[in-house]
């Protein structure tokens, strides 16, 4: 390791340290070095001889009696693990997912497709009313005002459709919300 | 060696190091590491600690070749702690010699 190497690792794990106290600890190692260099060692010699700047940077701390939270956290912390679910919240999850949430789900699913669709359906309808009544002469006039009523229609079922969408969405999600957080939390 | 003997006792090492004399980091890292079975780096923390509980004093001073360094020198309370340890190392040393002996015979 060289001197630049061996100061770097060693600024590395001194990790949290103020700023004061880490220039002061590589001031008086990059010292060292340059002593040992004075004296003809070479910059691999030196650092060898001072040993592992992690031991070094750990004794360092140790000295410092720093308060722990300061201290740099280790990446391996464990998280806190969430408690396993009781049996009571387990039936309950399951329960009133198989039993209540899942007919719901596809029963409102049923209704809001059926809005959907039975609006695109009116708007089609509205469509094709017009265009034929525009290409065949006699009954024009009926024929336009039957076709504008159906794509008035249809923009109030666009409406209707996009809150049922809207509300479909909103009610699912907020479900799964609540049942993840009944499994971790508990009933 | 075993590292849990020497951690307590180096402090005491450094400070008797300092008490023939002025010294600079890398000069007591030599004189221990070459009696003591250490790396040079392991006297620097303890410097430290000893000046910041004020056992030892520093000071820059001009070298020959290079630039000033930082001398540590024992201070009064430094000295006083010296002795108490020292005694108390004495002691300690002569029971645990007396406590193997026994088992020798």
């Amino acid at each position: 390791m060289t001197k630049k190497e061996y100061l770097d690792k060693l600024t590395k794990e001194l990790g949290s340290m103020s700023y004061n106290d880490v220039k002061d600890i590589l001031s008086d190692i990059e010292d060292h070095f340059t002593v040992g260099i004075s004296a003809g060692k070479t910059e691999e010699d030196i650092a060898n001889d001072l040993g592992d700047p992690k031991a070094l940077a750990a004794d360092y701390k140790e000295g410092m009696d720093l308060p722990k939270i300061l201290e740099k956290k280790t990446v391996n912390e464990k998280k806190p693990k969430a408690p396993e679910p009781t049996s009571a919240t387990v039936c309950f999850c399951v329960l009133i997912t198989v039993f209540v949430a899942i007919p719901a789900f596809f029963s409102l699913l049923a209704v809001v497709l059926t809005i959907v669709l039975s609006e695109i359906a009116v708007a089609l309808g509205g469509i094709a009313l017009l265009a034929f009544f525009w290409t065949f002469g006699p009954f024009k006039a009926t024929g336009l005002l039957g076709g504008l009523a159906l794509i008035a229609l249809a923009v109030f079922g666009y409406a209707l459709s996009y809150f049922a969408v809207k509300y479909f969405v909103l009610g699912t999600k907020w479900y799964i919300a609540f049942i993840r957080k009944t499994w971790h939390e508990g009933l | 060696m075993n590292n849990q003997f020497k951690k307590g006792v180096l402090d005491l090492c450094v400070l008797t190091i300092l008490k023939k004399g002025d010294s600079y980091g890398y000069d007591v890292a030599d004189t221990l590491s070459g009696k003591i079975q250490v790396s040079d780096g392991t006297v620097y923390p303890i410097l430290r600690k000893l000046a910041s509980d004020g056992l030892v004093s520093t000071y820059l001073k001009e070298s020959q070749n290079g630039p000033p360094r930082k001398y540590y020198h024992l201070t009064d309370e430094g000295a006083k702690k010296l002795e108490a340890d020292k005694q108390e190392w004495d002691v300690f040393t002569k029971a645990v010699r007396e406590i193997l002996e026994d088992e020798d015979k």
